[in-house]
């Protein structure tokens, strides 16, 4: 005879551990998101994951969830055994075994879960993050009023050696042709659009934590600065789920701050350029464009001319080395592109169920459902490791939770921390 | 309480090590199903840059480039590079594609064969026929341009010397505009990047060994694992229960430390649950002994059938009815046990009925041991340990 205690094992206490590991993997996502390792390719923040989970498997504050470890295994099984038959029966594959390993890597961790996953956790979580957040748009606005002020853009990692360094974005660039001021990207950023989902994200958290509204107009205003609609999507289509669920009664506040702060800030140049983008998807050539629609037109032809490539795909990395060949400045390869024309049908699907999957049983529906529009819509999301990342941190690792989503059963006024309400 | 679900790193790699011979052999077989497709059929691809000039307005520029892409892949440019190269038509025409780059003036023209050598020499060639070709054409057209004006000075001479200069003159600016004009709509081919080397299509060995022991270790991983997650399987040992995934928890351990993990959670009633009798009162019993043993004074109660209040049968050992439980059960009584029946602590057997579970469900302010049969189906010891899970219950399995 033998025992066996059913409960899960408390390794390392309860919440704390798991709040300190969150937030400060969130702001290495911030700090550390332009940081490659020697080569320029595989990005830092990919190892400091690996080594998070490592330590978070080690010491009990993860564990892997059977169902989504189960999808991914039969993803990346048949997405691998996808390359047989297109050998076989597709005219011209192009197999990258680098495209289909980065892939398969970059979403590995999504096979874990966090132990604890309470919602005291989880507020403490969101908290962090939302402060972390808040300092993030602060930097971006002084970036802004810096070069408002007449000092030139500088960037502060030119010093470190380029193969340091994450290549293939562009860091920053003018608000508008011949502008002397750079779109903010907080000096440290990737983009100006990943900073902006970044603040977009700390935007929703701060809905979701019912937050004082001025924090919501801080953040709004380090997302002008940023010039960037990556953030206004993450804000817009979370406020719509909000809307449409119980938390609504605790967002028309918010609602009003942000139409208050949308209003004064079209006013602005920097708001003028970035309202001006609201309509730019149907001019062909505009950022928008070149990630939502012009990719589907230039490979669908391809695709789906042979029945074999719709049905086992074109070879992982195939959609990637085509539309590098056309030398278009800003074409991307969008997460459903990438998953169908690469993989076809059959293995496609099996992965297009795992990435979906890892969005499914959130604490928030509404960050679930914004950053999963996010990373299927605007950005190259599958592979994009910072944004894979924010999935990671703030959809993924908490599901699956039984208890309601936080939209359905909000934080209460007791729940909430006394710091976000000392200037009430 | 944290969400259950989760499988810790030693379960699972504990569980990859059970099923490593499983998984060893997928690998072995994809790798080599992976060789044996990079080794059979081998296709090379071979590709040139051809860059396209052309005199007329950049707006009529693409079409001109399309028009070339498709001339290049035409039955007459194919049939003479045919030729030079001693293949069918029909074969380097199949293998032989010209897409142009969106945007620009270029033409990848691809060919493939099962040679890296013929694959570029299949490029290169029908290239060079299409580079001959257009300069042939348009060597044609200025020539064609330079006949007529010599036959118009030949036709028609003037008498009169001033009259015939003039005429020469006039004719002479007519044929310049003429050639300057076919110049001008002449479309030439050059090679913008040649084609130095092959690259293999669809994968080499390495990379077919790869994606297939890949693929095999994968997918036959997702076999194990599925099976040790099948929750009708009978529990053999511990490691069953803990592999199904709903129930993380500790490495197992022998009964006897039940006394010992009772007496270490300070709880005054411990419950002994579950569905098998015997088994039930077997744990119940060691557990109440081991706990006398160590200096606690324990009272041992069963739950039996019927309707029996509460009663004495032996030296602290009491039997109750099912249809009394709440004597025993209910929040208050069962605090109040101890000091009822004049011990320190109680050991108190039950069938996990729906209604012993009314009594317990959401509580935690008793130890629940949990007598597990072997052969018990996983999803039912996982149901019964659901039942009291607030009090984060001990399963022990019996033999």
């Amino acid at each position: 005879m033998s025992t066996l205690t059913a409960a899960p094992p408390i390794v390392t206490g309860a919440h704390r551990p798991t709040v300190r590991w969150i937030v400060g993997l969130f702001a290495a996502s911030i700090l550390l998101q332009r940081f490659a390792l020697p080569g320029g390719i595989v990005p830092v923040l990919v190892v400091v994951v690996f080594a998070a989970a490592g330590y978070g498997l080690h010491t009990g504050l993860l564990a892997f969830d059977r169902r989504r470890l189960s999808l991914y295994l039969l993803a990346a099984g048949l997405t691998a055994a996808a390359a047989l038959p297109q050998t076989l029966l597709v005219t011209s594959p192009l197999i990258s075994l680098t495209s289909w390993g980065l892939f398969m890597t970059v979403w590995a961790p999504a096979t874990l879960h966090l132990t604890h996953r309470d919602r005291a956790t989880l507020h403490r979580t969101f908290e962090g993050c939302l402060r972390w957040g808040l300092g993030l748009a602060v930097v971006a606005i002084v970036m802004r009023l810096v070069q408002m002020v007449g000092l030139p853009y500088a960037d502060p990692l030119a010093v470190v050696p380029k193969t340091l360094l994450v290549q293939g974005y562009v860091i920053t660039y003018p608000i508008e042709y011949g502008s002397q001021i750079y779109r903010s990207n907080a000096w440290i950023g990737l983009e100006p659009s990943i900073i902006s989902l970044q603040i977009g994200i700390a935007a929703v958290l701060a809905i979701l934590l019912r937050a004082n509204p001025l924090a919501l107009v801080l953040l709004a205003i380090g997302i002008i600065c940023t010039v960037s609609g990556s953030g206004v999507f993450i804000v817009a289509v979370a406020l719509t789920v909000m809307l449409l669920m119980p938390l609504r009664r605790h967002v028309w506040p918010y609602v009003a701050a942000g139409a208050v702060t949308v209003f004064l800030a079209v006013q602005t140049p920097a708001g003028r350029e970035l309202a001006s983008r609201a309509t730019e998807a149907a001019m062909a050539g505009s950022s928008t464009s070149l990630r939502a629609i012009e990719p589907y037109r230039f490979l669908w032809p391809t695709w789906s001319e042979n029945v074999w490539t719709v049905l086992f795909g074109g070879g992982a990395g195939s959609s990637q080395q085509l539309v590098e060949a056309t030398n278009r400045a800003g074409l991307l390869v969008p997460s459903p592109v990438k998953v169908f024309f690469d993989y076809g049908v059959i293995a496609g699907l099996a992965l297009c169920v795992f990435l979906v999957f890892c969005y499914f049983g959130a604490p928030s529906r509404a960050l679930a459902v914004t950053l999963f529009a996010s990373s299927w819509v605007l950005q190259p999301g599958t592979t994009t490791f910072v944004v894979v990342m924010q999935t990671l941190l703030f959809v993924t690792w908490w599901a699956p939770r039984r208890r309601h989503p936080l939209e359905s059963a909000p934080y209460t006024k007791n729940e909430r921390s006394p710091l976000l309400e000392v200037s009430r | 309480m944290a969400d259950r679900g989760g499988l810790s790193a030693h379960t699972l790699f504990s569980l990859v090590r059970r099923n490593l011979a499983l998984i060893v052999g997928g690998t072995l077989l994809g790798a080599i199903t992976g060789f044996a497709l990079a080794t059979i059929n081998p296709t090379y691809g071979a590709t040139v840059v051809v860059e396209v000039a052309t005199g007329v307005d950049p707006a009529q520029t693409s079409t001109l480039v399309e028009s070339a892409a498709s001339t290049i892949e035409s039955p007459a440019i194919i049939s003479k590079a045919a030729t030079t190269l001693g293949v069918p038509d029909a074969q380097l025409s199949q293998s032989v594609s010209a897409d142009v780059q969106p945007g620009t003036n270029l033409i990848n023209l691809s060919a493939t064969a099962d040679s890296a050598d013929s694959a570029v020499e299949a490029a290169t060639e029908v290239t060079n026929v299409a580079i001959t070709d257009y300069r042939t054409r348009s060597d044609e057209r200025a020539k064609q341009v330079r006949s007529a004006g010599a036959d118009l000075l030949a036709d028609g001479t003037l008498d009169a010397a001033r009259a015939e200069s003039a005429r020469q003159a006039s004719i002479g600016s007519v044929v310049g505009t003429a050639q300057g004009q076919a110049i001008q709509d002449t479309v030439t081919l050059s090679v913008a990047s040649p084609a130095l080397s092959a690259y293999r299509e669809g994968v080499s060995r390495p990379v077919g060994i790869i994606l297939g022991a890949a693929a095999g270790a994968l997918l036959t991983a997702l076999v194990a694992l599925s099976q040790a997650w099948n929750r009708r399987r009978p529990i053999r040992t511990l490691d069953d229960l803990e592999y199904a995934g709903d129930i993380s928890g500790a490495p197992a351990e022998p009964a006897d430390r039940a006394a010992g993990l009772a007496l270490s959670s300070g709880r005054k009633v411990v419950l002994v649950l579950g569905a098998d009798e015997a088994g039930r009162e077997a744990l119940a019993r060691r557990a109440a002994e081991g706990m006398v043993l160590n200096g606690t004074h324990t009272a041992l109660v069963v739950v039996v059938p019927g309707e029996e209040d509460l009663h004495e049968v032996g030296a602290d050992r009491w039997e109750i009815g099912a249809g009394q439980v709440d004597e025993v059960l209910s929040r208050v009584q069962r605090r109040r046990l101890p000091e009822r029946l004049g011990t320190d602590a109680v050991v108190l057997c039950a069938p996990l009925t729906d209604d012993v579970t009314l009594y317990l469900a959401g509580q935690d302010d008793y130890l629940a041991l949990l007598a597990i049969p072997v052969g018990t189906q996983v999803g039912r010891a996982a149901e019964q340990l659901e039942k009291v899970a607030t009090a984060d219950p001990i399963g022990v399995l019996q033999a």
